[in-house]
């Protein structure tokens, strides 16, 4: 086994410093090696992900957010994601997409690499804290509802299914701007999903009925996330809040009522035995699942659509079970509820160009090798930009 | 389509203020989160305490000195370490957190509960501390996992784990699982080889419950890397009707397993195949003639008892004492030194010996 190097490397001290910066919740301290445009760092957020700062960059003069990923090679599972989300925040651009304005890693040799750094533009909140603090007027919330449609057209335009999307990992900032913060499971479509699925860290309580119950799935499983972030919006609690895989299957036929024999016709055959042996249930009304006391009444503008009837058939087709039946991304652009918010440049920017190679995912590569991955793709980054004054 | 509509789309102006919200009334329990702050700062620097010294060491990170990496899941690595003021070895456990109150709860719960045990047959907890965005677990340091260890023996050397061996193990786990019903009152809830860590001694020890089980259980809350194959029956059908004997049958799958190299469900191209044939399906059974090995029906009927479908039927572990299997391996003497001295060989052996982590 490789020795771990000790955690402060060499580093070029003429062109980097070293900032130490205190989580004030874990009360554990975190040592950022970054580029000396980068000053006043502070606190922002620390998690599974890596621990997130503020900073001044004297380049450009803006406030950004600084990602330290620290060791992401050292588990499979992160250097899957890192490496992914490495390569689509370097190639994926669009309004509603978070933006990456800078990455490197202070380690000069693969022997002793062990950070990389994202910077990121600055985002003042998540949806999580907006949607359990404030309660959300029509136009904000369909505003949020289009913005991340066009985020999630655009991903499908590159290539990109999301897969992970979920209120923690949307951004908002003080001007109403929604953009989805990473890529963490994207996959490419048409890659065949039926028989590569493996289970996979991903939030449970936004993944379609398809991911659960083991179908080949397609882009449409960002439409059911939205849809359910969608209605915790409007109600400020998880729709489908699952204990675990079987739960979270549980708790969406309760509310939505058991598929029809169509749909279940075409599970495998142990999954559609397991869906038969429970007991039936009928579908809830959508105006109990989101109630109109959940709106902000004195917000509704009938002349453009939005209203809570309208807001709940959007919702109601963004929500099927079957994804035959579920809208498309193109289709919940055109509902009433979000069109009204309409611009070609966001619902229809060209596409960017995907590098990320997707027979990578399911390779079996050792801890090593998707260390060398990461590596050339931060030094390829390097190479290619200006990491100290551009 | 009211396609009269469109004219009023350009003239609609876009929200473009974020702060003029109404507030959730829910934002007076924040304060409740100030409060938690406090518990959480005060584990930052944790105490190492080790069962037989008196001391007890304030530390933080930096007095834990890296020497390498001996492990790596789902939910975080571990870490062979020493503590500088001691000079012990210890291992580290280093998890990614994502919830910080329920967990700072965990923890120093967990951290008063264990230190004041010693506990047989677990890996003894010594403290904890947070850095990096890693909760570092600090524990007893052994050498290898059983389930590395078994998949070394069966599918590299093409050998097997003797009789004397597997009962040693049984013993050990049943005693350990015992134990935490008895005196703690706490369920394992993930019985599994990985959990079960073996010494160069031969000794045989339980790990991740409590402390560690249920930090990855806060965090499995929100983000599934779910273990299915070693989940009973009833566990799978309802989360809530859940006691001993569901540990019982992940007992259960875990003998079968390493008694014969082989996890007894096959053929499932997804979980949820796999769920539906633990559900629905028959129970897995042990027969003395396969796998090209012999087992004595004692050993069977053992295992054959731990996988009965109906949690009714499934033995406690007051039962499982009166098993011939276990009676046999409990009493001590020469089989069970011998299975030790092997077991521990063996341990040295799959350790120096690691398999590279494949996806």
């Amino acid at each position: 086994m490789e020795v771990d190097l000790p955690v402060h490397n060499e580093y070029d001290a003429s062109r980097f410093h070293q900032v130490t910066i205190r989580d004030p919740i874990a009360g554990a301290d975190s040592t950022f090696t970054i580029p000396t445009r980068y000053v006043n760092l502070s606190f922002l957020n620390a998690g599974a992900q890596g621990t997130v700062v503020m900073a001044d960059d004297l380049v450009t003069t803006q406030r950004v957010a600084i990602k330290k990923m620290q060791q992401p090679f050292v588990m499979t599972m992160s250097a899957k994601r890192a490496y992914r989300e490495f390569i689509l925040l370097t190639t994926i651009k669009h309004p509603n997409i978070i933006r990456l304005l800078n990455a490197f890693t202070p380690d000069t040799s693969l022997s002793t690499f062990r950070e990389v750094y994202l910077v990121m533009e600055l985002m003042t909140h998540n949806l999580h804290e907006v949607i359990h603090r404030l309660r959300l007027d029509h136009k904000t919330l369909s505003f949020f509802v289009y913005q991340s449609l066009c985020a999630i057209k655009h991903l499908h335009n590159s290539g990109v299914i999301h897969r992970d999307l979920k209120p923690s990992n949307i951004v908002v900032n003080d001007r109403c701007v929604l953009k989805v913060l990473d890529f963490g499971l994207a996959r490419k479509k048409n890659v065949d999903t039926s028989m590569r699925m493996s289970d996979y860290v991903v939030t449970r309580y936004y993944r379609a009925p398809e991911v659960i119950l083991g179908l080949p799935y397609s882009e449409k499983v960002d439409i059911w996330s939205v849809g359910c972030i969608f209605a915790e919006m409007i109600n400020h609690t998880v729709l489908f809040p699952g204990k675990d895989r079987i739960d979270q299957w549980t708790k969406i036929y309760s509310v939505l009522g058991t598929p029809d024999d169509h749909f279940i016709s075409q599970l495998g055959q142990s999954a559609a035995m397991y869906v038969r042996s429970l007991p039936r249930h009928q579908a809830r009304a959508f105006s109990e699942i989101v109630p109109d006391t959940n709106f902000l009444p004195e917000t509704e503008n009938p002349r453009v659509h939005l209203t809570p009837h309208v807001a709940r058939d959007l919702l109601f087709n963004m929500l099927k079970i079957n994804p035959e039946e579920r809208y498309s991304v193109e289709d919940a652009l055109n509902h009433p509820y979000v069109k009204l918010w309409f611009k070609d440049d966001e619902v229809n920017a060209p596409a960017s160009e995907n590098r990320y190679d997707q027979e990578i995912d399911f390779a079996d590569k050792t801890l090593i090798e998707w260390k060398e991955l990461i590596f050339n793709e931060v030094q390829r980054y390097q190479a290619d930009h200006d990491i100290f004054t551009g | 389509m009211d396609h009269g509509d469109d004219q009023d789309f350009p003239m609609f102006a876009r929200p473009v203020f974020l702060a003029n919200r109404p507030t959730l009334e829910s934002l007076s329990s924040n304060d409740g989160s100030v409060a938690e702050e406090n518990p959480l700062r005060s584990m930052s620097t944790g105490i190492l305490k080790f069962p037989d010294d008196a001391h007890l060491y304030p530390f933080n990170h930096t007095n834990l000195r890296h020497l390498s990496q001996v492990g790596a899941g789902y939910y975080g690595t571990v870490h062979k370490m020493q503590h500088n003021e001691s000079g012990r070895l210890i291992a580290v456990k280093k998890i990614r957190y994502n919830n910080i109150c329920d967990q700072t709860r965990l923890l120093k719960e967990h951290d008063t509960h264990m230190k004041s045990e010693n506990v047989p047959n677990i890996v003894k907890f010594f403290g904890a501390c947070f850095s990096e965005g890693d909760c570092w677990i600090c524990m007893e340091l052994m050498d290898i996992s059983i389930d590395f260890l078994y998949k070394r023996v069966y599918s590299v050397k093409k050998s097997r784990l003797n009789e004397n061996i597997i009962g040693h193990i049984t013993v050990c786990i049943v005693d350990a699982l015992d134990y935490l019903k008895r005196k703690l009152n706490r369920i394992h809830r993930d019985v599994k080889p990985s959990n079960i860590l073996i010494n160069a001694a031969g000794d045989v020890k339980l790990c991740d419950f409590g402390i560690c089980g249920d930090l990855v259980g806060s965090y499995a809350i929100t983000v599934e890397a779910g273990c299915v194959q070693y989940l009973a029956p009833e566990r799978i059908e309802n989360m809530d009707k859940y006691d001993i004997r569901s540990d019982v049958w992940s007992l259960g799958i875990t003998l079968y397993e390493i008694a014969t190299g082989v996890y007894p469900y096959r053929g499932w191209s997804n979980q949820m195949e796999h769920i539906e044939i633990v559900v629905n399906g028959d129970s897995p059974i042990l027969l003395q003639n396969m796998h090209n090995l012999h087992y004595t029906d004692p050993l069977c009927r053992f295992i054959n008892t731990c996988l009965r479908k109906n949690k009714d039927d499934r033995p406690k572990y007051v039962n499982l004492k009166t098993f011939s299997f276990y009676k046999m391996y409990a009493v001590g003497g020469p089989d069970i030194e011998e299975a030790k001295r092997i077991l521990g060989l063996e341990a040295i052996d799959a350790r120096d010996h690691p398999v590279e982590q494949r996806a």
